[in-house]
């Protein structure tokens, strides 16, 4: 082959990578340099501080910066969710591979109506006693199990992976209400289900209270603990795991568990194992390398995380609670304009996500090979 | 046996397809020429030979009239508002790359911010040649709000101090008499105490009917003349008798005599939406006695007002059938803010202040937009909305709409230029933002109100404290600053920041 196709097919090629090559100099590889040069620098937006080598100044101030430790405890304390959202989308894409057991198309088209028929029914007779929150549950419920009936797991997977298709802005919307401390749904219920069994339920505030779950221990007085029970980080952890479960995660999970064989199933069931079992020892096993790569994006996603439900619910409040360092790099650079301090924060949450992504692949893989 | 692929059949005749490389390249032409069509088509020039100039402010109805009114007065110009590209971060980063608004709208608490940042424009001289320079066409007690380090960055859309407004409907239900003239903190505690003793008829689902909405921290210390700040800029907070009063009074409103919603209350009345904030649409609803508030307030008082009288109507009633006094339209009255016995009345000035874009290409013709801030055709219109005070005290009354009898409209007017003869803005360092100090404070007041039992103390230290590493951090990084500590306050005091 001749030296001029080779070269006249790299022009080619270099021509069609050429955009998004510079796009990725100018906007990705660019910034980051200038970042890092930025963060040993009194780097700005002030005019009137000159622009001036400090060395390792804005590191050094961080780390005496009592405020670092503690938006670096509540995006640890952030990542509480992830294992749950992590079994939450297992458990998930087991259940949704399953083959429904139904009969037929028009068994399944009769047990679709029939569920509608009832669902209709008892959210108009809950609509006409005036609990209308109860309706409308009753009637998104069974909206998705009759739809779900008649079109299998389909159905059901299209369902679970919904959040993933709405505006992270709009799904924060929508919690802010459901956290709403007098009219929204989730205290609501708990009142109404405390009523239901005459106790005197005292329902959490939410995006408005600085306890928490580990407000028991002895945290250091900046830390603003407000005492043990559920609080703002809680309410944003909930809502990672609702938008996790049936996420990305579901999917990787349904692809891994096609790819096992069903040898290995049919084998377990020729020596009678249960169900717990052969998820035990086929299913769980058999999805290692799917699982430590979700841990992996989900440590690098939850280090990173934080930042939206921050800017749109809370303000990284209250007193503080909800800022985690994505926000805090955030408020640094273009709230108080000091973008050196804040391109210093981001490399060291650059520094502790490699490591953490290095421990993980050191000792992940070596686990996940046994 | 030996098996062979079966044999496709060719295809006779098949026409040539185009290649990937050639399908590529033609919509990468494409989008060449899209690039082109839209930089030749500028939608500028359907302004013919006007100069385009866009302001950024909010979507208040008023600025329609207000915005038609200055391009017929400057028929070469053609303003235009964008009232969703507000937020202090976003002008800062898009004036300062270029791409910014030519006239944006700022709060008095931002404007060190945006001077520090370079890009608000000095206007001090050429307000003076142009006829509204800050001390010559501005209140006095509120030219801090758009100057800084003596210099004019602006002129206010609409400046004021807040007044206490109070709904008649709930006195008159609880028997209450109406607050009167000038009163003492001591007796506003007396007769809130009177509202609140009897909010145990329910009204509606679950709700109450609270004294008083807006009594917040800074009312507090501002009614003292507080400062955060020693006349040489060094920070005062943990040792300040007037914040740590402030706090306790914040404290004391909240837990103690549950004048106001709790956090948790207040949230969830936030949450309920309408033009203005949940809390004043619940107040013109009946859910409080009183509102402690700016009279720009009755943009949403008015549209509430109307809301009322269109419900009348609609159900075929008169206001005088009426004999429930909560379930009648709206009416207000007003009265200075109470003030701290033995101490002067106090009240802090505020503004929105429009200020141009220091790196405006058109920013000599933006100038002409707040020589008409300052004019009487602004002032004008501003009166005959609902809005704040004009930024030209001379134009204070021109045009003031009555309005209807019930809103009170002339009475909010006048206790707010009476409240503006007491006015002042809390000192300015230069060594710390304003806007910091506000921040870090906020965050203190959110612990108090999540942990009631907190001292007042420990959370003055600890803004102290954080608003000192920040000190600490901006001397370190501009010199100039540091030397004038340094000199102002020595070595050892920096050193211990």
């Amino acid at each position: 082959m001749s030296a001029s196709p080779l070269r006249r097919n790299a022009l080619i090629a270099l021509l069609f990578l050429g955009p998004n090559l510079l796009g990725f100099l100018v906007f990705t590889l660019g910034p980051i340099v200038i970042s890092l040069i930025g963060s040993f620098t009194t780097w700005s937006l002030r005019p009137s501080v000159p622009l001036k080598f400090i060395g390792l100044q804005n590191y050094v101030d961080l780390f005496q910066d009592p405020n670092f430790y503690f938006y670096f405890y509540n995006t640890l304390y952030l990542l509480i969710g992830m294992p749950i959202s992590i079994a939450g989308s297992l458990a998930l894409a087991v259940l949704l591979n399953q083959k429904l057991k139904l009969r037929g198309p028009q068994g399944t088209l009769r047990l679709s109506l029939v569920a509608a028929a009832l669902t209709l029914c008892i959210a108009g007779f809950l609509f006409f006693i005036g609990s209308h929150s109860a309706a409308f549950l009753i009637f998104a419920l069974g909206l998705i199990s009759s739809t779900g009936i008649y079109f299998g797991s389909i159905g059901y997977r299209t369902f679970y992976y919904l959040p993933c298709f709405t505006a992270g802005a709009g799904t924060i919307l929508l919690w802010m209400q459901l956290y709403n401390p007098n009219f929204g749904l989730i205290n609501q219920t708990l009142v109404a289900f405390g009523d239901l069994f005459g106790w005197q339920i005292d329902p959490p505030g939410w995006l408005t209270s600085t306890k928490s779950l580990l407000g028991f221990l002895p945290l250091p007085e900046h830390f603003n603990n407000g005492g043990f029970g559920l609080g703002a980080r809680e309410a944003m952890i909930m809502m990672g795991v609702w938008a996790a479960v049936g996420g990305n995660n579901m999917i990787l999970y349904l692809a891994g568990i096609s790819n096992i064989s069903p040898e290995l199933y049919e084998a377990s069931d020729i020596d009678g194992a249960s169900g717990w079992q052969r998820f035990r020892f086929i299913t769980f096993p058999q999805l290692a390398p799917t699982t430590f790569f979700i841990v992996v994006m989900g440590l690098i996603g939850g280090l990173q995380g934080g930042f939206e439900q921050a800017r749109l619910m809370t303000e990284g409040g209250p007193a503080g609670t909800t800022t985690t360092l994505s926000y805090y790099i955030y408020t640094q650079g273009f709230e108080r304009l000091d973008l050196g301090y804040g391109a210093a924060v981001s490399w060291v949450l650059f520094i502790i996500i490699m490591g953490i992504t290095l421990i993980n692949w050191r000792y992940g893989n070596s686990a996940e090979a046994e | 046996m030996k098996n062979s692929a079966p044999r496709l059949p060719e295809k006779p005749d098949e026409q040539p397809r185009m290649s990937t490389t050639k399908f590529l390249a033609a919509i990468f032409a494409g989008l060449l020429i899209l690039c082109g069509v839209a930089a030749i088509w500028h939608p500028d020039q359907e302004l013919g030979d006007k100069v385009p100039l866009v302001w950024v402010s909010d979507n208040n109805p008023a600025r329609t009239a207000q915005i038609a009114a200055f391009n017929a007065e400057n028929p070469d110009l053609s303003l235009r508002l964008d009232f969703g590209n507000g937020g202090t971060q976003k002008i800062i980063l898009q004036s300062s790359s270029g791409v910014g608004p030519d006239i944006f709208d700022f709060g008095s608490a931002d404007i060190e911010t945006f001077v520090e940042s370079g890009v608000l424009w000095d206007v001090t001289d050429a307000s003076v040649t142009m006829g509204f320079s800050a001390l010559k066409d501005g209140w006095p007690e509120g030219a801090q709000t758009y100057t800084y380090n003596s210099r004019q960055y602006g002129f206010p859309c609409n400046t004021g101090a807040a007044i206490l407004i109070y709904n008649k409907n709930v006195f008159d239900y609880f028997g209450v008499p109406y607050p009167q003239g000038l009163m003492t903190w001591k007796e506003f505690i007396d007769m809130a105490k009177k509202v609140n003793s009897q909010t145990s008829p329910k009204i509606g689902d679950d709700s109450r009917i609270f004294a008083v909405t807006g009594a917040i921290w800074q009312q507090f210390f501002t009614g003292q003349h507080g400062e955060f700040f020693d006349p040489d800029g060094q920070l005062t907070i943990a040792e300040s008798p007037e914040l740590y009063r402030a706090f306790e009074m914040h404290r004391e409103f909240l837990f103690t005599h549950q004048f106001m919603p709790s956090t948790i209350e207040a949230k969830a009345m936030s949450g309920q939406g309408g033009w203005g904030s949940g809390n004043l649409n619940q107040f013109a609803a009946g859910r409080f006695a009183m509102a402690i508030t700016g009279h720009w307030a009755l943009i949403a008082f008015g549209q509430a007002y109307q809301q009322q009288l269109d419900e009348l109507t609609r159900n075929g009633l008169k206001e005088e059938d009426i004999k429930d006094p909560l379930k009648k339209p709206l009416r207000l009255g007003a009265v200075l803010i109470p003030k701290f016995s033995k101490l002067p009345p106090s009240y802090q000035v505020q503004s929105r202040v429009a200020g141009i874009n220091a790196k405006s290409p058109r920013r000599e013709e933006a100038l002409k937009f707040l020589q008409y801030l300052a004019g009487p055709t602004y002032s004008e219109l501003l009166n005959a909305g609902e809005d704040w005070l004009p930024g030209n005290p001379e134009y204070s009354e021109l045009g003031v709409d009555p309005g209807p009898p019930a809103l009170s409209r002339q009475e909010l007017q006048d206790r707010t230029v009476e409240a503006m003869s007491y006015g002042y803005s809390p000192r300015q360092s230069p060594f710390l933002l304003t806007s910091d100090v506000f921040r870090v404070i906020g965050n203190q007041i959110s612990r108090l109100e999540s942990t009631p039992d907190i001292s007042t103390q420990a959370l003055l230290d600890a803004a102290q404290s954080d608003l000192q590493t920040l000190m600490r951090r901006t001397l370190e990084r501009n010199p100039n600053l540091e030397s004038l500590f340094i000199e102002r306050f020595g070595k050892p005091a920096y050193q211990n920041l």
